[in-house]
């Protein structure tokens, strides 16, 4: 699936002030493709993704396309809906349940939606295939983070999404984790999954085909070079 | 310190101000709980001392009967019967002890029947058909008791001939006019002791003493028995008399009498004479009959004599009827005035007393039931009588055994009604009872076989009781133990002793003090269902101990309800500042600092609700040392708690959790903390919501019908509903905050299940699920419970059960709408 975005801008209201936090963002990703985000604190990434997978609405006038369909243009129910059947979304806090097992949480995102017992089933097959097996009736806070964060990568695996949202996936790991979680990912860009990867790390970034650049509010494609030698990323 | 203690306090605002309001609530609360239920005991008390002592304090008789042994109440007509079984020396026994200040025996003879009368209708002009009806009530039918034609035959106002049915041989055609005899009626004599009677109510009887000669209508020799007519007794017969004007001459009545071969010098009556005494002519007298009864009617009219309503039933004097149809007495009456009349007559035949025994009351699901029997004409019999002849008269003998009943007075009891009234099974006065669909009042017909018992009609002395009823004419005896002023704990064990010494006799004893009547649901077979207000006996203590039941249930569910909140406060504050305290310990402070700091803040908290709650007391109640005394252990078991519980605490913190097989479980036992309090409060309040309501049902149906105990009810309806509200204010503040402490625990992860793609209604779904998955156990263990506890004290029918039931499932639906109407504002604005 495609993403193809026009226009996008984002306001947040509140009663003090209005605050513009991405600003006639215009950009397109091809399905397969890599695509690192990187930015300073506070630019807008988090919200470029999140309205990105209709987490969030945009302002007026944005369009949203993810494959044929105009995200910006549904209901919450429907984005919820899409949401579901096509996106995997990971944070740097991984987000588990801290009551559930290993196994469960990746189990949670079909819990009402499908059978028990092939949910079970299809989460042992992916924890299997990421190598985590061996914990899956351990509780979070008994796994380490990259544990923690294969979960969290099994779980949103669970329905197969064609598009896969990382909010800085790899903050909180060490490099060695980092690169198993990254070869993880690679590996399923490979079977064909777009990936959308916001960053503040520079060796994340040989592993796009792309990069951007949130800067104040408007996103600029960078090529890989001129990054690198003329603009170190800053935390 | 002081600023930052300033600083603390702002930044927790919030939870400081509910923790104070709590506090408030609990100090002001407990104490005025307190203080209620003890007031509220007093005041039951006081009720008791004031109402419930009737006229006296014991009932003594020679057994129950089986019906009472069952229900344990008395039957209104329990005297009808009147087997006796106690004698004269029994009752003297009891009356001469010191101990006793009255000892009123009673002994109920039956039913006399009425001395017969005739009665005398004016003349009227020409040929008439007499119509006389008699018709008895129960208060709702009318039904009739017998009917008699009649016809007299007039020429130029000389009659020529009569046809009456030979009932009325030797009445009818006297003087000339159309006579008729009053139908039987029953009258329950009751014998008394005058004395002992007068001590009792007041009233004079002494005149029961007297020796009476001299009656011109008794036979000589007989023995007069002196009698007090009660004025308020009547029976219910009504005379209806239809007069209709028949357009016949003496030559049709000849032909009449042609066509069945009687003769013009005999009578048409003569026909009822051979075909009812001789079997002959039958035929020709239903000839006649029917000629008569068909001829056309020229003019009628009818007229209502209320026999009853106006003259007692031991009346000797005569009465008259004058020409408008009134009732004179014929001392009072005056030709001139009332027109030409012959008095009545009657003959004595006193000789025959009815008992009716018991109806048979069948046990029934909801109730009693009592079969129907017979009819007597239109009326329903629901008891047997027994026809007791005491005596014969001896036409050659010597009849100076023969025992007439003689009227002396009449006693008007219509002032002694109400305080007779107040003690039930009085002999004077009887509450009947009404349908129970129409609430049409209902009351006994003339007839002893009735299932309702006329009141007594009449009272001798009781020293004539045995000529009637033999050995032990006794039926009970109605004793007031001297010296007590009303029904105070003392005097209750005075009466309890009298009781046990009379019993040792071997007689059976009720404690009357309190009794009160109940409504009992009774099936009669040809009536309907019908609510009949019983006796229960020693309703004052049942009332007391209830009462007590009550008060204690409610106080120590409030304690532990008001308790359980404050732990649940305490622990959700804990935990609020948990991580302010390990903030505190990383920039340097000592623990020892620390926990000084935090004591400061507590003890300014307490400070200031324990200050705010005695100006709430004192502002309310001035100073009351009950209440002081109350908030004094309140203020002490709170410290305790917040004292032990904080040392709890720390070691508690170490959340443990294992993985659970269950989402719901795995849910459940992870935010147990938030849980634990909230449901034990929603057991604690269930079950006392279930035991209050279920108790009120059952007492509804014991104790709370009755005349004294619903004022009671009543009272301690107001205490418990002030401390059921505070209960039940509490628990949904405790559980409404815990649940709210362990959503907003989890918004996070309510947002996390929208960005994996959950729709609002999945996680409303899976949220009231887990909620309704701890909290229904504890309303159905409560309720479980509160039946449980009811059962100890009352014995529990379905319905109980079933409003049980019902009222669980009510206070889960309420719960379950809040919880989805919660949630939804929540998924719609996230937790705030
Ligand atoms: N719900 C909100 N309401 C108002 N302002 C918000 C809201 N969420 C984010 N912001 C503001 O919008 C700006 C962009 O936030 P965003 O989280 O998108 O930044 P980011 O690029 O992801 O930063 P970081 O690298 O620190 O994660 C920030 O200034 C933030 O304060
Ligand atoms: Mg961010």
């Amino acid at each position: 699936m495609d993403i193809n975005v026009m226009n996008l801008s984002k306001t947040y209201e509140s009663n003090v002030e209005q605050k513009k936090v991405l600003d006639q963002v215009t950009f397109k990703v091809n399905k397969g493709e890599w695509v690192n985000i990187i930015g300073r604190s506070g630019s807008g990434k988090t919200t470029l993704l999140k309205c990105l997978s209709g987490i969030m609405s945009a302002d007026r006038g944005s369009i949203i396309n993810i494959g044929d369909l105009p995200i910006h243009s549904k209901s919450e129910e429907d984005r919820r809906e899409f949401r579901r059947q096509h996106i995997g979304y990971i944070y740097q806090d991984y987000q588990l349940f801290p009551a559930y097992t290993a196994k469960q949480n990746v189990m949670l995102p079909e819990l009402p939606y499908q059978n028990e017992s092939i949910l079970l089933k299809r989460a042992e097959e992916l924890m299997e295939q990421l190598n985590i097996e061996h914990r899956q009736d351990a509780l979070p806070n008994q796994l380490s983070g990259g544990e923690q964060q294969r979960v969290a990568i099994a779980r949103a695996l669970l329905n197969n999404p064609d598009i896969f949202v990382c909010d800085e996936p790899t903050g909180n790991l060490d490099r060695s984790t980092r690169d198993e979680v990254l070869q993880i990912l690679k590996q399923l860009q490979e079977e064909g999954r777009t990936i959308l990867f916001v960053t503040h790390d520079y060796d994340v970034i040989e592993y796009g085909d792309r990069i951007f650049e949130m800067d104040d509010g408007r996103l600029e494609e960078v090529s890989q070079k001129t990054l690198i030698i003329e603009k170190p990323i800053k935390n | 310190m002081f600023s930052l203690h300033v600083q603390h306090i702002i930044n927790n605002k919030k939870s400081i101000i509910v923790m104070i309001l709590m506090l408030i609530v609990i100090f002001t609360l407990s104490p005025t709980a307190f203080k209620m239920v003890w007031e509220g005991h007093e005041q039951v008390n006081a009720d008791i001392t004031d109402f419930s002592r009737g006229d006296y304090d014991l009932l003594v008789r020679a057994s129950q009967s089986e019906i009472e042994r069952e229900l344990g109440v008395v039957e209104e007509n329990y005297l009808g019967v009147g087997n006796g079984g106690i004698t004269y020396e029994q009752w003297e026994n009891i009356k001469k002890d010191p101990r006793i200040e009255t000892a009123a025996p009673v002994a109920s003879l039956g039913f006399f029947t009425k001395i017969d009368q005739m009665y005398q209708l004016p003349k009227e002009e020409g040929s008439n058909r007499y119509t006389v009806s008699y018709k008895t009530t129960d208060g709702v039918n009318t039904y009739l008791i017998n009917q008699q034609t009649a016809y007299l035959f007039k020429d130029n106002e000389v009659v020529y001939d009569y046809f009456y049915p030979i009932e009325l041989m030797n009445i009818f055609g006297e003087f000339d006019n159309a006579n008729f005899e009053i139908p039987s009626s029953y009258h329950p004599v009751i014998a008394i002791d005058p004395q002992e009677e007068k001590e009792l109510t007041g009233i004079d009887f002494s005149i029961l003493n007297k020796n009476i000669n001299n009656v011109q209508t008794f036979p000589e020799e007989s023995q007069l028995i002196p009698l007090i007519d009660i004025a308020e007794s009547s029976t219910p017969i009504t005379t209806e008399v239809l007069i209709e004007r028949l357009d016949i001459t003496h030559q049709e009545i000849n032909d009449l009498k042609q066509a069945v071969d009687l003769s013009p010098n005999q009578s048409l009556s003569d026909l009822e004479y051979y075909a009812e005494l001789r079997g002959e002519h039958v035929e020709e007298r239903d000839e006649v009959k029917e000629a008569l009864d068909t001829i056309e009617e020229t003019d009628e009219q009818v007229h209502i004599i209320n026999f009853f309503e106006h003259l007692s039933p031991f009346e000797q004097e005569w009465y008259m009827i004058d020409d408008d149809y009134n009732i004179v007495m014929e001392s009072e009456y005056d030709i001139d005035e009332h027109g030409e009349a012959g008095r009545s007559s009657g003959y004595l035949s006193q000789n025959v007393i009815y008992k009716s025994l018991s109806p048979k009351y069948q046990k029934t699901q909801n109730g009693l039931s009592i079969e129907l029997l017979d009819y007597e004409g239109e009326i329903p019999i629901h008891r047997d009588l027994e026809q007791v002849q005491f005596q014969e008269y001896d036409v050659n003998g010597d009849n100076s055994d023969l025992l007439n009943l003689f009227q002396v007075d009449t006693v008007t009891v219509g002032e002694y009604v109400d305080s007779l009234a107040a003690s039930p099974m009085g002999i004077y006065h009887y509450q009947y009872g009404h349908l129970k669909e129409t609430g049409e009042q209902l009351k006994p017909t003339h007839h002893p076989g009735s299932f309702l018992s006329l009141p007594a009609n009449g009272l001798i002395s009781i020293d004539w009781a045995d000529e009637f009823k033999g050995e032990a004419p006794i039926d009970a005896i109605r004793v007031k133990v001297a010296g007590l002023s009303g029904y105070t704990e003392e005097a209750s064990q005075k009466i309890q002793h009298v009781a046990e010494e009379i019993e040792e006799m071997g007689l059976h004893v009720d404690i009357v003090a309190g009794a009160s009547h109940q409504n009992i649901d009774v099936q009669v077979e040809g009536i309907g269902m019908v609510v009949m207000p019983w006796t229960t006996l020693g309703a004052a203590e049942s009332i007391i101990n209830s009462w007590n039941v009550f008060s204690i249930v409610i106080s120590i569910s409030f304690i532990l309800v008001a308790l359980l909140s404050f732990v649940a406060r305490i622990r959700t504050m804990e935990h609020e500042l948990y991580e302010d305290k390990i903030r505190l310990g990383l920039i340097g402070w000592k623990p020892s600092t620390i926990q000084t700091f935090y004591r400061a803040q507590w003890g300014i908290q307490i400070v200031l609700s324990v200050v705010l709650s005695l100006v709430i007391l004192l502002l309310s109640f001035g100073i009351d040392i009950l209440m002081l005394i109350g908030w004094s252990i309140t203020i002490f078991i709170v410290m305790i708690i917040h004292a032990s519980f904080t040392v709890l605490y720390k070691q508690k913190n170490n959340k443990t959790h294992k993985p659970r097989q269950s989402f719901l479980i795995a849910n459940i036992y992870y935010y147990r903390r938030h849980i634990q309090a909230a449901s034990l409060q929603l057991l604690f309040s269930t079950s006392v919501i279930a035991f209050l309501l279920t108790v009120q049902q059952v007492v509804s149906n014991r104790i709370s019908v009755t005349d004294l105990g619903q004022y009671i009810h009543f009272q301690i309806n107001e205490l418990q509903i002030i401390l059921l509200l505070s209960v039940v204010l509490l628990t949904v503040y405790t559980l409404s905050e815990s649940i709210y402490r362990m959503w907003k625990e989890r918004e996070e992860q309510i947002e996390f299940l929208k960005v994996m793609g959950w729709q609002n209604k999945d996680i409303r779904r899976s949220y009231t699920k887990e909620t309704l998955s701890w909290v229904s156990p504890s309303v159905v263990m409560g309720n479980i419970i509160g039946i449980i506890a009811v059962v100890v004290f009352f014995p529990v029918n379905l319905t109980v059960v079933g409003i049980n039931l019902i009222v669980t499932l009510s206070i889960l639906f309420a719960l379950t709408i809040v919880l989805k109407v919660g949630l939804r504002q929540i998924l719609m604005r996230g937790v705030s």
